[in-house]
C-alpha cells in the first residue's frame, strides 16, 4: 500500500498540549442521573436529604405500591389512621382514638381535627373512605386487596368518624389501616400526583423529590426536601457518597463492608438493627425434584447456611421461619447443621444414589443484583456438591418478583411481614389459599391451614404463638422452604445527619431525619 | 531467503506465536493443570472475603471462596473456543461473500456490498447483544456466543478478500486467457484461492483477537456464556464491584483478555509485513 505523502502531520507538542488540557475535562463526571440535589443543601434552595437506592419504584400511588421503595416513599408523604412506634407497638397518628363494637365486627375511627393535606385542605374521613373503596375495588387490581377482604363496608357519617363493618371479627383490622394502602386520597384521585397527608409532599416522581409539608405540625426536622435517587448500583451509590453528593445510604454495599465496620470513625455513622426478614431457598413442591421430600431434606442437609451469614456480612443463622420480633417467634429450635454424607444418603434412599440425573436440573430465579447471584451461587455449589444440579437464571428485580411467584422450579428470596404479625407472615406464603398469588412453593397442608386459620382471629398471647409454633413445626418438616438467615440491616451516613434508624415495620424511612 | 526463514526473523510474530501457542496449551490442559474444580468453594477459605495471593490459591480467591487460577484456565478454555470457533465461522463467511463478489462482480458484487455495508454500519457490540438477547438463557453456551459473534464480524474479511480477489482477477484473466476453456471453479479453486493464503491467515489471527474482545465485553455485560460459568468477562463484572477492596479479581482476568488479544494481534500485524515484503 503506497503511503499517503500528501497528508499533513500534526506537529507533536501541540497535540500533546490539547490532551492535556482536555483530559482534566473528561475526568469529571458527568451531570448524575436519577435524581437532582446538591449534597450540602445549597443546591435549588433549602437543606436536602439526598438518598440512593439500587432499587427502582415501580408506583407512588398509595392504592398500588407495594415493593420495598414504593412503600417508603409513600410512607414519607402520607399518614394514615394509626401507626407503629418504634417498638411495634400500633399507635394513633391521624386517628385520635378507636373502638370495637361488642361482637369484633366494627370498628369505629375518631379522627383529629387538626389533619390537613399539603395544600392545606383538611384530611377527612371521606378521604379515608375513598382510599379503602378504592383497595377494595377488583378494578384497581391493588396488591394490598387481601388485607381488606374482610370489610363489606365503610362509611364516613360526618367529617371525623369513620366506621368499618366487617364480615367476621378480626383483631388485626387496626393494624391493616396502618399500611399505606389505607393513606387518605382526594377524589378525584390522580394516580401520578396522589395527595400528600403526611410529614413530607411528595413533589415530583421523576426525580422522586419530597418536600416538607407545612402543614404537618409534628415534623420537627428541619429539612426543607428530600430527594431519592433509584436504581443506582451499589459501587456508583458508594462513589456518590463518598463525595457528598448522597446523605445516606440503605446499606454497606458488599466491597466497603469490612473497611467501614472496621474504622471506629465511620463505624459511628452505622446504624445496624436485625428486621423481620427471613431469607430463604423455596422450592415448588408439585414439581420433580421438589415434589419428593427426602430430596428436599438431602438439600436442607447439603446445605451450608453459615455461609449465608458471612456472605450477607451481617445476619442472624435462621432457625425457623418466622424472624426473631415477630410474636410466635420460637427460640428453642435449631435446624440440623450441614451433613454431606447424609444428604447423599438421602438421596440415595430417595432412588438417585449418584445425585440426580441432569434431565433433573432445575433453575433457581435469582434477582439481578449482587447479593442475590452471590446467594444463588453459594446455594447451588452446595447442591451440587452433593447431586442435586440447580441453574441459575438472575433476572431483573421486577421480572424476579413475577417469575419466581408463576414459574420457579425453586429460587432464593426473602419475605417479610407488613406488620409484625406470624400470620401475616406465614399467611400468604405458605396457606394453601395463598396459591396462585404468593405461595410460589405451591405448599399445602390442610393441618396447617387449619392452624393457621385458628390463630387469626385470636388475641395476641401465649396460646396464639402456641398454634403458630405448632404450624411451624408441621411446616418444617415439609420443608417448602429452607430458611437460611434473618436479616439485619444496615445504615450507612455522612457527618452532620441524624434520627437514622431502622423501624420495625417499616425499615427503612424517610421521616424522623434531621441534617446539620 | 525463504518464506520461512523471513518468518522466523520476525520478532513480534515470534512473541505473538509463543503467547498465543502458550494460551491455547493452558487452555487445551486447563482440565489437568487446574489446582481446584473451577466452581468449588476452597475449604477454609471464608466465605465474602476475597483473599490474596496465598500458597493454596496463587491467584487469589473471590467472594464465593473460588480460586482464581483456575477459572482464569477455564475461562481461557471458553475464550479460546469462541476465539477460534467464531474466527472460523467469520472468516468462513467473509471469504464467502468477499471471493464471490470480487470474481463476479456485477450486480452480484453490488449486492453482496451493500449488505456488508449494512452490517458494519451497526457497532458490533450493540449487534451482538441485540443478537444475544434472542438466544434463550438455558441455550446460552460457548456454541450460541461463538454463532453470534461469528455472524457479525465476518465484514471486514469479507471486504479484504474482495479487493485481493479483485486484483487476483485482473492477473488472471490472462492466464484464463492461456487456459482456454477451464472452469471457473476450476479457476477459483486453482488460481485464486491459494492466492489468498497470505491474507487468509492474517485475517484469520486479526478476527480472533477481535472474537475474544467481543466475547469479553458480551460476557462482561451479562449476555455471554451464561452466569455463572468462569468466563473473563464475567470474572471481570464480578471484579469491577470489588475493584476497590480486591483488585487482583479484576487484575487476572483483564491481564489475561490484554495478553491474548495481545498476541493474535502481534500475528496479525507482523505476518502481514512478513509475507507483504516478498
Amino acid at each position: 500500500m503506497m503511503k499517503n505523502t500528501s497528508m499533513h502531520r500534526l506537529p507533536r507538542w501541540p497535540a500533546m498540549a490539547m490532551l492535556a488540557l482536555l483530559l482534566p475535562l473528561a475526568g469529571c463526571g458527568g451531570s448524575p442521573s436519577g435524581g437532582a440535589g446538591g449534597g450540602g443543601g445549597s443546591a435549588a434552595g433549602g437543606k436536602t436529604l439526598t438518598v440512593a437506592t439500587a432499587e427502582d419504584v415501580q408506583s407512588l400511588d398509595p392504592g398500588s405500591a407495594y415493593d420495598t421503595w414504593s412503600t417508603t416513599v409513600v410512607h414519607a408523604f402520607t399518614r394514615r389512621l394509626v401507626d407503629w412506634d418504634e417498638t411495634g407497638k400500633l399507635v394513633p397518628d391521624l386517628a385520635e382514638r378507636w373502638e370495637a363494637s361488642a361482637d369484633g365486627k366494627t370498628y369505629t375511627f375518631h379522627l383529629r381535627s387538626d389533619a390537613k393535606f399539603s395544600d392545606g385542605t383538611a384530611v377527612e374521613a371521606g378521604h379515608f373512605k375513598a382510599a379503602l373503596d378504592r383497595v377494595r375495588d377488583p378494578k384497581t387490581a391493588s396488591k394490598g386487596m387481601g388485607f381488606y377482604s374482610g370489610i363489606t363496608s365503610v362509611e364516613a357519617p360526618d367529617a371525623t368518624t369513620l366506621v368499618v363493618k366487617l364480615k367476621a371479627a378480626d383483631p388485626l383490622l387496626p393494624q391493616v389501616m396502618g399500611l399505606t394502602f389505607a393513606a387518605p386520597i382526594k377524589t378525584p384521585h390522580d394516580p401520578q400526583r396522589p395527595a400528600s397527608s403526611g410529614p413530607y409532599a411528595l413533589q415530583s416522581t421523576s426525580p422522586i423529590v419530597l418536600t416538607k409539608n407545612p402543614h404537618d405540625t409534628r415534623n420537627t426536622s428541619t429539612l426543607e426536601r428530600i430527594t431519592v435517587q433509584t436504581g443506582v448500583d451499589e459501587a456508583l451509590q458508594m462513589t456518590r457518597f463518598q463525595t457528598g453528593e448522597v446523605d445516606l445510604l440503605p446499606g454497606i454495599p458488599v466491597a466497603d463492608y469490612a473497611r467501614v465496620m472496621e474504622d471506629p470513625v465511620e463505624r459511628a455513622r452505622v446504624v445496624q438493627e436485625p428486621v423481620n426478614q427471613t431469607w430463604y431457598f423455596g422450592m415448588n413442591v408439585t414439581r420433580p425434584p421438589w415434589s419428593n421430600p427426602k430430596v428436599r431434606r438431602a438439600a436442607l442437609l447439603a446445605m451450608n447456611r453459615q455461609a449465608h451469614v458471612e456472605l450477607a456480612g451481617a445476619g442472624r443463622l435462621a432457625n425457623g421461619i418466622l424472624p426473631p420480633r415477630v410474636p410466635g417467634h420460637h427460640t428453642g429450635r435449631a435446624l440440623p447443621a450441614q451433613n454431606v454424607a447424609e444428604a447423599k444418603r438421602l438421596l440415595a434412599e430417595a432412588g438417585f444414589p449418584n445425585g440426580l440425573p441432569a434431565t433433573m436440573r432445575s433453575v433457581m430465579w435469582l434477582s439481578n443484583s449482587t447479593q442475590y447471584k452471590d446467594h444463588g451461587q453459594a446455594i447451588q455449589s452446595d447442591l451440587a456438591a452433593v447431586g442435586i444440579p440447580v441453574e441459575l437464571r438472575p433476572v431483573a428485580l421486577s421480572q424476579y418478583l413475577k417469575g419466581y411467584r408463576d414459574n420457579a422450579d425453586c429460587w432464593y428470596g426473602g419475605w417479610y411481614p407488613d406488620f409484625p404479625d406470624a400470620g401475616n407472615f406465614l399467611e400468604p406464603v405458605l396457606h394453601s389459599r395463598g396459591i396462585g398469588s404468593n405461595n410460589a412453593a405451591r405448599y399445602r397442608n390442610p393441618k396447617v391451614d387449619q392452624l393457621l386459620d385458628r390463630a387469626h382471629g385470636m388475641a395476641a398471647g401465649p396460646e396464639r404463638d402456641a398454634l403458630y409454633r405448632q404450624a411451624e413445626d408441621l411446616i418444617l418438616q415439609d420443608l417448602p422452604w429452607i430458611p437460611l438467615y434473618f436479616e439485619v440491616e444496615t445504615r450507612y451516613f455522612r457527618e452532620g445527619v441524624s434520627g437514622v434508624k431502622v423501624h420495625p415495620v417499616w425499615r427503612q424511612m424517610l421521616t424522623g431525619i434531621d441534617k446539620r | 531467503m525463504s518464506a520461512v526463514a523471513a518468518v522466523l526473523h520476525r520478532p513480534w510474530l515470534t512473541l505473538g506465536t509463543l503467547l498465543a501457542v502458550g494460551m491455547l496449551l493452558l487452555a487445551l490442559l486447563a482440565p489437568r493443570i487446574a489446582p481446584h474444580e473451577p466452581s468449588q468453594r476452597l475449604p477454609q477459605v471464608r466465605v465474602g472475603r476475597p483473599a490474596g495471593p496465598g500458597p493454596r490459591h496463587p491467584l487469589g480467591t473471590d467472594r464465593q471462596g473460588r480460586d482464581v487460577l483456575s477459572r482464569l484456565l477455564y475461562g481461557a478454555r471458553s475464550s479460546l473456543i469462541i476465539g477460534l470457533g467464531g474466527m472460523a465461522l467469520a472468516v468462513g463467511i467473509g471469504l464467502l461473500v468477499g471471493v464471490v463478489a470480487g470474481y463476479f462482480g456485477g450486480w452480484i458484487d453490488g449486492a453482496l456490498m451493500r449488505v456488508t455495508d449494512v452490517v458494519m454500519a451497526f457497532p458490533a457490540i450493540l449487534l451482538a447483544l441485540a443478537l444475544a438477547a434472542v438466544i434463550p438463557v438455558e441455550r446460552r453456551d460457548e456454541g450460541s456466543v461463538l454463532l453470534v459473534i461469528g455472524l457479525i464480524n465476518w465484514t471486514g474479511a469479507a471486504r479484504l478478500f474482495r479487493s485481493e480477489t479483485l486484483s487476483l482477477r485482473e492477473r488472471l484473466y490472462v492466464e484464463a486467457a492461456r487456459s482456454m476453456g477451464a472452469s471457473q471453479g476450476r479457476i477459483l479453486g486453482r488460481h485464486v484461492l491459494p492466492h489468498l493464503l497470505p491474507t487468509l491467515l492474517v485475517v484469520a489471527s486479526l478476527t480472533t483477537a477481535t472474537t475474544i474482545l467481543l466475547d469479553a465485553g458480551l460476557s462482561f455485560l451479562g449476555v455471554g456464556v451464561r452466569f455463572p460459568a468462569p468466563t473473563w468477562g464475567l470474572m471481570l463484572q464480578e471484579g469491577q464491584q470489588l475493584y476497590r477492596v480486591a483488585p487482583w479479581l479484576a487484575l487476572w482476568p483483564g491481564l489475561a483478555v490484554l495478553v491474548t488479544v495481545a498476541a493474535f494481534n502481534l500475528i496479525a500485524f507482523d505476518l502481514r509485513r512478513a509475507l507483504g515484503a516478498r
